[in-house]
């Protein structure tokens, strides 16, 4: 057996006796079932299992105990329902008790919280939610809010039960806000729906259609429903005091006293069984009215004796009731104290056996995550050094494709068109296009042919030198036949040190500036000079930074060269006085060449 | 009839190419004449104080500093200037000359564009010292607090914590402050989603950038936030999800 057919067992054997209010005779079958549910020891046959104890207990009066046994339950499924509908079956059921209890705001307050937990797991109970919610606020007279959860409530329900329950508490709604003959109209309109067939449903429905006659002065109609309902209530054997009461009150209303006395001592008979002391004490009263109005004093007053005497058994009870429940409350704590002490116990034990077992787990995890961490540091290191190319990459990219750069030299050829030189124009495009091309193709890759790269340096020079007119001249020498020289390297590893000796070298300089670029090889290296004749460093100027960062860049790029070809890249920047050069700044690359593949 | 005003005009900009080409541009407007055109904030300086022109025209990156640095040493209120930055493609720079309600052209320049630029010059006032000081500490890498609006009749520096919310209405901004104040501009709200601090304000809506320090309640299904002054603002169906999690994960 399975927990989940022991669940449907439970729903199966217990709910129809519920459904037929013999709670009592569930109790020995839930009792018999305790062991077995106790062994699954699984969440949702356990709070199955409370709640059940709980309806029955609840059914016996003993609400403290029921609201215990729900508050346990509730207390499981919180820790241990990830899908949480035994959290929302316990929190109908704790509403249930609350409101039995006459704790309307409290039983409010779960119950919205359950209404907004079935929004989101399971729509199915919010018929019966928007049902409990519009009673209980309609109690607490919080009228608004209870017709918002009839509306909602009519809303989402489809089964005919619900709505017909609903409905009938929107007739309730109607009377208390004093429209009865709304209430009357959707009353009668239920009493005829041939959907419904429960008895006890329609003795309720004509008792109330009955009730609301009377309150419009309507007695022979109030009489015949109330008649009519007392009848199915007896078919269900739901006749109580109240029905009685309600029957006698109405034939005194007709001035037919006797019948009204028959039936008031019926109900003045279920009272007294009932221990209703305080309906007893209505219909007592009530009695003494009528004996007034057809004269007999005496009986009358005896009645009203009667009455009174009930008063104080009813005082007197209450205060029973109230010292009863003080001790009621008291067990309860006591237990609850027990349990949670006998629960902490049982954690203690079960924690010393668990942290001898934990040690010896995590002393195991120590040794193999060793051996982990010193193959991982391997593995770190090399996506280390290609993580790092690729940040390069993206930093090339950005320098080589720089927006400002390209949308200056747009304005630039713009201004050579306007002043009419169109040669110069069409020159200034093509070597802006060829240069545009060129960095677009080597930026996405991390290795270019040097041919390619040699090219895009001058164009980029080329363009420089029309944007500067009479500002300097430059020259590119790079060794014989490197055209034919099919080797590779990194893109932009030169020009941002051109464009340091344009921008920040030779900027202001008195006289024509001169720029120039060397290229040679050696075996497998290159060995690139970048001169000019400038200012050299001018520390601390803002220039100065920006160069500086774009020195940091490039050497960062060589290192990882370095590291990838195991030869040594070198860069070396100095400024040319310093050596007894001459004015201006002088750069050497060492760059490691690379073969196609 | 008067004469018409000369507006008397200095071009600085580092390549002298883009120096003729500027001068060609304005000298052709009427009532503009071009009084000098130099390429570093050390000649500009000169220039400026020699000449007393009416408008600089002032592209941001010059050979020996930035434009910023010139309008430091040279302040237009006190020399009587107006100023529209160059610029080719700097974002910060620009979101800074947004901040502090200044004018500016992006290069390459469209003749049209400079011609309107030019025709409002006459009747603004210099940029004041607070606008720059705005621009100077955004550039800086300061969170703004505060921001310049210019509406048709006045320029205003307000607290950016006063601003409860901006909208937008074709091409205009209204900005709706605390104090009960609405100042229009002529802004696009894109501009100032892009300028105010994104980590404090809202775009709720096409119309509508919320300042959620005035934030009371967002209510989610009915798709508005409601404001502390119980000013309601409407939250589009496509930004619910958007502003349920800014609000739930920047607050």
């Amino acid at each position: 057996m399975t927990a989940d057919s022991l669940a449907s067992y439970m729903r199966g054997t217990i709910n129809p006796i519920f459904n037929y209010n013999r709670t009592d005779s569930a109790l020995p079958i839930l009792d018999s079932l305790k062991p077995v549910v106790d062994r699954f020891n699984n969440y949702q046959t356990t709070c199955l299992w409370l709640r059940m104890v709980a309806i029955v207990k609840a059914a016996e009066g003993d609400l403290d105990s029921a609201q215990l046994l729900v508050q346990q339950a509730m207390d499981k499924a919180a820790k241990e329902d990830t899908t949480q509908r035994e959290l929302l079956a316990a929190k109908i059921g704790m509403s249930s008790v609350l409101a039995d209890k006459l704790e309307i705001d409290s039983a409010i307050e779960i119950a919205e919280e359950a209404y907004y937990l079935a929004h989101k797991i399971d729509r199915t109970a919010l018929p019966l939610l928007t049902i409990k919610l519009s009673k209980l606020h309609m109690d607490a007279g919080n009228l608004p809010a209870a017709r918002r959860y009839l509306e909602d409530g009519l809303r989402v329900s489809v089964k005919p039960a619900h709505r017909a329950v609903l409905t009938h508490e929107l007739a309730r709604y109607y009377e208390k806000i004093n429209k009865i003959d709304s209430a009357i109209i959707i009353l009668k309109q239920l009493e005829k729906d041939p959907r419904f067939f429960s008895p006890h449903f329609i003795a309720t429905v004509q008792e109330n259609l009955g009730a609301m006659y009377n309150a419009n002065g309507q007695y022979d109609l109030a009489l015949e429903y109330q008649l009519k309902g007392l009848a199915a209530a007896k078919k269900a054997h739901t006749d109580n005091s109240i029905s009685y009461f309600n029957v006698g009150t109405t034939y005194g209303f007709l001035k037919q006293h006797e019948a009204s006395i028959n039936y008031l001592d019926t109900a003045l008979l279920l009272a007294a069984e009932e221990e209703n002391w305080s309906f007893q004490r209505r219909a007592m009263y009530t009695k003494a009215t009528i004996l007034k109005d057809i004269g007999k004093k005496e009986a009358s007053w005896q009645a009203l004796d009667s009455a009174y005497n009930l008063y104080r058994v009813e005082l007197d009870s209450s205060i029973f009731h109230a010292s009863k429940d003080i001790e009621t409350r008291y067990q309860v704590k006591a237990k609850n104290d027990q349990i949670t002490s006998l629960a902490l116990i049982n954690s203690m034990t079960k924690k010393t056996s668990y942290q001898q077992r934990i040690i010896i787990y995590v002393l195991a995890c120590c040794v193999i995550l060793g051996g982990f961490i010193g193959y991982m540091q391997i593995k770190r290191r090399q996506l280390q050094l290609k993580l790092k190319e690729a940040t390069m990459q993206q930093q090339v990219l950005r320098s080589q494709m720089e927006p400002h750069y390209i949308f200056n030299t747009i304005a630039v050829a713009q201004a050579i068109v306007r002043s009419g030189d169109i040669t110069r124009a069409k020159e200034f495009l093509s070597r802006f296009g060829r240069l545009l091309r060129l960095s677009l193709e080597n930026a996405r890759q991390s290795l270019v042919p040097l041919e390619a790269e040699i090219k895009a340096l001058e164009s980029y020079l080329a363009l420089q030198a029309m944007q500067y007119p009479d500002k300097f001249t430059y020259s590119v020498e790079v060794y014989t036949e490197y055209e034919q020289d099919a080797v590779l390297i990194p893109p932009m590893l030169i020009q941002p040190f051109v464009e340091n000796a344009i921008l920040h070298g030779i900027h202001d300089l008195e006289h024509s500036g001169h720029v120039s670029v060397t290229v040679n090889r050696d075996n497998d290296m290159l060995i690139c000079q970048i001169e000019d004749n400038g200012r050299g460093f001018d520390n601390g100027s803002q220039s100065q930074h920006k160069r500086s960062l774009s020195t940091a860049i490039t050497q960062e790029r060589l290192d990882i060269l370095g590291k990838q070809t195991g030869k040594k890249a070198d860069m070396e920047v100095v400024d040319k006085q310093m050596k007894g050069l001459g004015n201006g700044v002088l750069v050497k690359l060492k760059i490691p060449l690379r073969q196609p593949k | 009839m008067y004469p018409t005003e000369i507006i008397k005009t200095i071009i600085v900009d580092d390549q002298t190419i883009i120096q003729k080409d500027v001068e060609t541009l304005v000298q052709t407007q009427p009532g503009f004449i071009v009084i000098g055109t130099c390429g570093t904030v050390k000649d500009a300086q000169k220039l400026i104080e020699l000449s007393k022109p009416n408008l600089v025209l002032l592209d941001i990156n010059l050979e020996d500093g930035t434009a910023f640095d010139l309008l430091v040493m040279v302040p237009p209120e006190k020399y009587g200037y107006k100023v529209i930055f160059l610029t080719a493609h700097q974002e910060h720079a620009i979101k800074a000359i947004k901040l502090g309600a200044l004018d500016y052209l992006l290069k390459p320049l469209d003749a049209e564009e400079l011609q309107t630029a030019l025709q409002k010059v006459s009747k603004e006032p210099p940029a004041r010292e607070d606008q720059l000081r705005l621009v100077n500490q955004y550039r800086n890498g300061a969170i703004p607090s505060r921001i310049a609006l210019r509406s048709q009749q006045f320029l205003q520096v307000v607290e950016i914590g006063i601003i409860k919310y901006c909208q937008s209405d074709s091409g205009y901004t209204t900005f709706y402050l605390s104090d009960g104040r609405k100042i229009v501009t002529s802004y696009y709200i894109k501009e100032y989603e892009e300028i105010l601090p994104e980590s404090q304000f809202l775009r709720t809506h096409q119309s509508f950038l919320v300042n959620t320090v005035h934030i009371d309640r967002y209510y989610r299904e009915d798709g508005y936030i409601l404001l502390k002054d119980g000013t309601k603002i409407i939250v589009s169906d496509r930004r619910k999800e958007f502003v349920t999690k800014f609000l739930t994960t920047r607050l």
